[in-house]
């Protein structure tokens, strides 16, 4: 089938995966790449705000591997289908946890059942909320709340993690899941086209 | 790391690097953090070298932030990409942060 170039083909399923060392020196060589496999089946020419955006998530994705994972090997999988991108990141690293927390309900993966639909604030300041919600035992999904801010003074509380934020506000879904039965963590950004 | 030059009422610190990321942000703190005790409240931090920025760097920009307003600064941001423009908006780093697409007469 013959497309023109601002036209995007989303009936065939188009996948890809791309792995990385977790050295932050190869990331942005990486990053390229996978953002030019990206830019051959989405064209830049209408959809360059949402290639932006698929860049910046990888960005967090490759990052939070390099910080967080406690592993050598992350595997980035790019899927196209059904005007969507879908950009995941597991590996069998050190499952999802946040530092120094001691809230309730507890993350203990798996998940207890009898939390299932509850949330736990992750940041808090005075632009946003960011929270977990526990969709299964496990799976928990990011959910971000912003704040009206009209201006910021010396009083103001302003959060200096945004990893999880960027990755929650630029996609239109993003989740983490647990796969108790390989012991895997993936993290996954769903950006629509539409 | 930075380049810094009196500009009318401010200092511009032009960064010298392309990734603005986990790497650097420590580091960027720092010299940033010298900077000011050094009495140089008021500072643009100039972008133009910089092709991506990560969470990591944007926090330490934020940490360089909250310092300059506890001794009474500012800290602004100029000549952003496109794609760093867009991350700025759409996290609303922009009402945090002066933007400008250009380095400005007066910083203000």
């Amino acid at each position: 089938m013959f497309l023109h170039k601002n036209q995007l083909n989303t009936a065939t399923e188009i996948r890809r995966e791309f792995f990385f060392n977790n050295d932050s020196r190869n990331m942005y060589p990486l990053l390229n790449e996978i953002v030019s496999y990206i830019k051959i089946h989405v064209p830049s020419e209408t959809y360059g705000r949402k290639i932006s955006n698929c860049k910046q998530i990888l960005i967090e994705l490759l990052t939070n591997a390099v910080k967080h994972s406690d592993t050598s090997l992350t595997t980035i999988t790019v899927r196209l289908l059904n005007n969507r991108i879908e950009i995941s990141k597991s590996d069998i690293g050190r499952r999802f946890y946040l530092a120094d927390y001691t809230g309730w309900p507890p993350l203990s993966w798996p998940l207890n059942k009898e939390y299932i639909g509850e949330k736990i604030r992750i940041y808090s300041d005075d632009i946003s909320h960011l929270y977990a919600i526990i969709q299964n035992e496990n799976r928990i999904t990011f959910e971000l709340t912003e704040i009206q801010f009209n201006e910021l003074n010396k009083e103001s509380v302003l959060l200096e993690h945004y990893g999880l934020l960027i990755l929650t506000k630029l996609s239109n879904e993003f989740f983490y899941f647990y796969d108790s039965s390989t012991n895997s963590n993936l993290f996954k950004a769903v950006i629509s086209l539409y | 790391m930075i380049e810094t030059a009196k500009h009318n009422n401010y200092t511009v610190a032009t960064l010298l690097i392309k990734e603005a990321n986990l790497d650097v942000a420590e580091q960027f703190k720092t010299d940033m953090l010298q900077l000011i005790d050094k009495g140089n409240s008021h500072i643009v931090v100039s972008f133009e070298n910089v092709v991506y920025v990560d969470s990591s760097f944007l926090g330490a920009l934020v940490s360089v932030l909250k310092y300059a307003m506890s001794k009474s600064g500012d800290i602004a941001v100029a000549q952003l990409n496109k794609d760093i423009s867009n991350l700025f908006s759409l996290i609303r780093m922009n009402k945090v942060f002066k933007v400008y697409n250009t380095l400005p007469d007066v910083f203000a």
